[in-house]
């Protein structure tokens, strides 16, 4: 049983190829686990386990009978419940859309399905992605299977600790501000923003559409880039979707590192804001020697202070927030959870001028990170300043929100993954963050999956059977 | 512009004309904060530097004639 929950995709694919597992065995496995322990750590919103035994006997019929789709086939997974899956809700863990039913699904949510994967339930979030944790919705916050008096990060903050705790080996986040990478560095698991335009946005609740991404959280690299190369490419119905060749993703994943040049943003989180945790900044100069040894060109880089991104994130994320929950803040504001409307509300606050030029001060951003970058493949910087703090702590909560270097690559739209690089004395994740050029998912992966084998802190998973 | 008729004032230019008092409350603070935060874009954007996206029309495959 415990090696089903924690078994990677990449071995799951070949049991399953060799027919040495059974899909159905190893989706009732999943459902068994979340029954189990998910009553403790409130990942999921909802489980749709009929209909996840009917996916599963297909994906069995089909490959017994010599259909075998790919590495996703007969796989479980679970989606944030801003993403559509056609017949089920999506609630955003929001009171205004608790009777929601979507139509349709999403385009990540039917790539996913065309490969073959087996959808287990929807997972909790930020009410609308913004507003957690909050303890006046409906539904609890997820808390983190490390500790569970733990902020699990967010705002996909389900598909976060879903991972972790062995639920699903890979969900669906999106990531407006840091939210496929907080929890990914809170719950010790790998999370993947790719590159603005990169995967489908439709069938999927908006935050900020000039922000939003979506992307997987898995527990390991490699499995990280097989679901990406199920979820990229072009969409014709979102408008922001980039028409660029997919390459594959899991084909560099064992180049190693020498000679690749890495470029080290120690400013963020030590001179910028107050300094990251003394064990995060000692965890990520760790990691940044071993790539070196790995054979790694190590040099500082230099971007632009943190807070001229920070301020240039807020302007677009709370204007373009306000501008779609305006109508339902006009007629239920009561319906929202204190945290979601305070910060959409203050995206009233924004003249059209200001967001223009947060607009414009965002070209200028992604102009000099560019040229800081001109020399370097990818460069390595925190995620989180902090490790998981108490989930019932506001001031901590509020503390920790702005404490990250995220923000900076949702206004670039470069992809940047999330991964664990260690374990306070107090045995809670730490995280570094990779950074590459745009549509350079697969140098990421790359240097993401060289550090990964070499420290393997991913092979670690929470006490959450006790 | 604190008081009970300036933040009214303020919602309603917002498009947000029901609000109660404690949601107004929230209001006022939210767009303090929004403010504070728009005082800090810088003063230096020149002319030249545009919005980081723009609209553009997309062609459309069309039926023929």
């Amino acid at each position: 049983m415990t090696d089903l929950a924690f078994i990677g995709i990449a071995r799951a694919a070949e049991l399953i190829r060799t027919k040495a597992l059974s899909p159905v065995e190893y989706t009732r496995a999943l459902l068994d686990r979340i029954g189990r322990i998910d009553g403790r750590l409130h990942a999921f919103l909802s489980v749709s386990a009929d209909s996840a035994l009917v996916a599963a006997r297909e994906a069995e019929r089909e490959i017994m009978a010599g259909t075998y789709r790919g590495p996703l086939h007969g796989v479980p997974f679970a989606l944030k419940d801003i993403i559509d899956a056609a017949g089920l809700p999506t609630t955003a863990h929001s009171r205004l859309l608790r009777e929601n039913v979507a139509a349709e699904d999403a385009a990540v949510t039917s790539r996913l399905r065309a490969a073959g994967a087996v959808l287990l339930g929807k997972l909790s979030t930020h009410e609308f992605a913004i507003g957690g944790p909050s303890f006046d919705l409906p539904w609890p916050p997820a808390v983190n299977p490390w500790g569970t008096r733990r902020f699990p990060g967010g705002s996909s903050s389900g598909s976060g600790v879903a991972v972790a705790a062995g639920m699903v080996p890979a969900s669906i986040g999106t990531d407006t501000a840091g939210s496929i990478r907080n929890p990914a560095s809170m719950c010790g698991v790998t999370g993947m923003k790719p590159t603005y335009g990169l995967v489908s946005r439709r069938g999927v609740f908006p935050l900020a559409y000039s922000l939003d991404h979506v992307g997987p959280i898995t527990r390991s690299v490699a499995d990280n880039a097989l679901v990406l190369q199920a979820i990229a490419g072009h969409d014709p119905e979102d408008p922001a979707s980039a028409s660029v060749p997919v390459p594959d993703y899991s084909a560099d994943l064992d180049r190693g590192v020498t000679g690749v040049r890495i470029g080290l943003v120690r400013h963020f989180y030590t001179e910028d804001a107050e300094p990251a945790h003394e064990e995060q900044i000692a965890a990520i100069d760790a990691a940044v020697a071993v790539l070196r040894d790995l054979g790694a060109e190590v040099r500082d880089v230099r971007l632009p202070p943190l807070s001229d991104f920070a301020t240039c994130a807020r302007i677009i994320l709370t204007a373009e927030a306000f501008a779609i929950h305006r109508g339902w803040l006009a007629t239920r504001a009561d319906e929202y959870g204190e945290l979601a409307r305070a910060r959409i509300l203050e995206g009233a606050g924004v003249t059209a001028a200001d967001y223009i030029d947060a607009q414009r001060l965002r070209a200028r951003l992604c102009r000099l990170t560019q040229d800081a970058m001109a020399d370097v493949d990818v460069c390595v910087t925190a995620s989180s300043f902090d490790p998981p703090c108490a989930i019932d702590d506001p001031a901590a909560i509020a503390r920790a929100y702005p404490r990250q270097a995220r923000q900076p690559f949702n206004v670039t739209g470069q992809p940047a993954i999330a991964i664990p690089c260690g374990f306070t004395k107090d045995g809670l994740p730490l995280s570094v963050q990779i950074v590459g050029h745009p549509f350079e998912e697969a140098t990421v992966y790359r240097v993401a999956h060289a550090y990964e084998r070499a420290t393997r802190w991913s092979d670690r998973h929470p006490p959450c059977d006790a | 512009m604190n008081d009970a008729s300036d933040a009214k004032r303020m919602a309603s230019a917002a498009g947000l004309a029901n609000m109660d008092a404690r949601h107004l409350d929230q209001l006022v603070r939210s767009i303090g904060e929004s403010r504070a935060r728009a005082s800090r874009l810088p003063k230096d954007l020149a002319w030249t530097e545009e919005v980081a996206f723009t609209f553009r029309p997309r062609v459309r495959p069309r039926t023929a004639r």
